[in-house]
């Protein structure tokens, strides 16, 4: 059986501590899993569109820097992947 | 990736802005099959292997339904050539993946030669395999020497969809009994014992796959523990553009359900006491 340990053992509160850390480790993980799931939809669009695009008769234009800046935005998140698009869109 | 839909729309106004060539009857025309693909993209596949009673379906419930058993499997049929083990859908509370469940290696020769051409058969078209070791066992060598053979006769592309998947670490040295069950924790022996086990896989297995440090994760499926990190790899592993399909219908059972909530309390306490404190301070 595993072991049990209670409030006021020497060990509560480095156990704590322990598990404290591996919580947050847990909710980054998860977190890198929901922006890589973000991009890998957009890359699923990004195909999609182009054939969409073909069939319906029109080109896309972008759609190559649409999927690099999802692709970079999967270190830095959705939101600063999208202003970064904005501000190269914007520049000269 | 709950929200398919939110995204669909996002994507289609980055685009949209970008193309302002692009009639709006060409745009409803287009977000209407962008959808209809969306819905009718084929559900992930999964390929499970690893040898009777490691936990592959204690692993599948922890990551696609809680936790919680799937009363029953709906089996496949067969398109291909029969394969050696099952093929079944299996339907969690947030979808369906099929399951291409295949034994293990390490009985004896024959076996694994049989098996070894299952998984040729089978992984190339798989989105994603689940290799499930039970931890500590040494016996990694048939598998090594199957990577060789995938990576020589598939590609390396087949090799490196595998996720090397250390299951009961609960039970790893000193055993059962260290684990710390309030916190659902391993001790700080059997954390380091874990730390060395890990090790060795990368070790043994390194040389084999291009990504190992990712593509081996120890954990526990009946503990619930480490399982955010494995559903991680798992998806970091699919193709670019399929992975969202695992993260649609991923539900993790959650690790916190079974730590003692006066630990919680005490974490929580401290986190609101750290920040009123920096408050103060600033």
């Amino acid at each position: 059986m595993p072991r049990d340990i209670a409030p006021g053992d020497a060990e509560w509160d480095e156990v704590a501590s322990r598990l404290a850390n591996f919580m947050e480790s847990m909710t980054a993980s998860d977190k890198r899993r929901i922006a890589a799931d973000e991009i890998s939809f957009r890359r699923f669009c990004a195909h999609a569109m182009q054939h969409i695009a073909n069939f319906l008769g029109f080109t896309l234009k972008n759609i190559d820097e649409f999927v690099r800046d999802m692709g970079w935005a999967l270190k830095s998140g959705w939101q600063q992947g999208i202003e970064r698009a904005q501000v190269k869109r914007l520049r000269p | 990736m709950n929200d398919s839909r939110s995204y669909l729309t996002k994507a289609i106004g980055w685009l949209r802005s970008n193309n302002p060539h692009v009639t709006e009857e060409q745009w409803a025309k287009t977000e209407e099959m962008l959808a209809k693909k969306a819905e009718e993209a084929s559900p992930p596949t999964i390929a499970l292997i690893g040898l009777t009673g490691v936990g592959k379906s204690s692993t599948i419930n922890a990551l696609f339904n809680s936790g919680v058993n799937v009363s029953h499997h709906r089996p496949c049929t067969q398109t291909a050539q029969a394969i050696e083990g099952d093929l079944y859908e299996y339907t969690g509370r947030r979808g369906t993946i099929v399951v291409y469940d295949m034994p293990g290696l390490g009985e004896n020769l024959a076996a694994d030669e049989r098996h070894y051409a299952t998984y040729c058969q089978t992984l190339p078209n798989v989105d994603v395999a689940i290799w499930v070791i039970e931890a500590p066992s040494r016996t990694i060598s048939p598998i090594e020497v199957a990577l060789r053979r995938l990576r020589r006769h598939c590609g390396p592309e087949v090799v490196d969809k595998i996720v090397f998947a250390a299951n009961k670490i609960d039970r790893i040295h000193p055993g059962e009994s260290a684990w710390i069950k309030q916190a659902n924790m391993p001790s700080l022996e059997q954390k380091e014992t874990t730390e060395l086990y890990s090790n060795f896989l990368f070790e043994s297995l390194g040389s084999e796959v291009s990504r190992p440090k990712d593509s081996i994760v120890c954990y526990s499926a009946t503990r619930r523990y480490n399982l955010e990190v494995l559903m991680e790899q798992v998806g970091a592993h699919a193709p670019d553009d399929r992975a969202w399909l695992l993260g649609k219908v991923a539900d993790v059972a959650d690790f916190k359900e079974l730590v003692d909530p006066r630990l919680l309390a005490w974490i929580q306490q401290k986190q609101h006491g750290d920040i009123r404190g920096a408050n103060r301070d600033a």
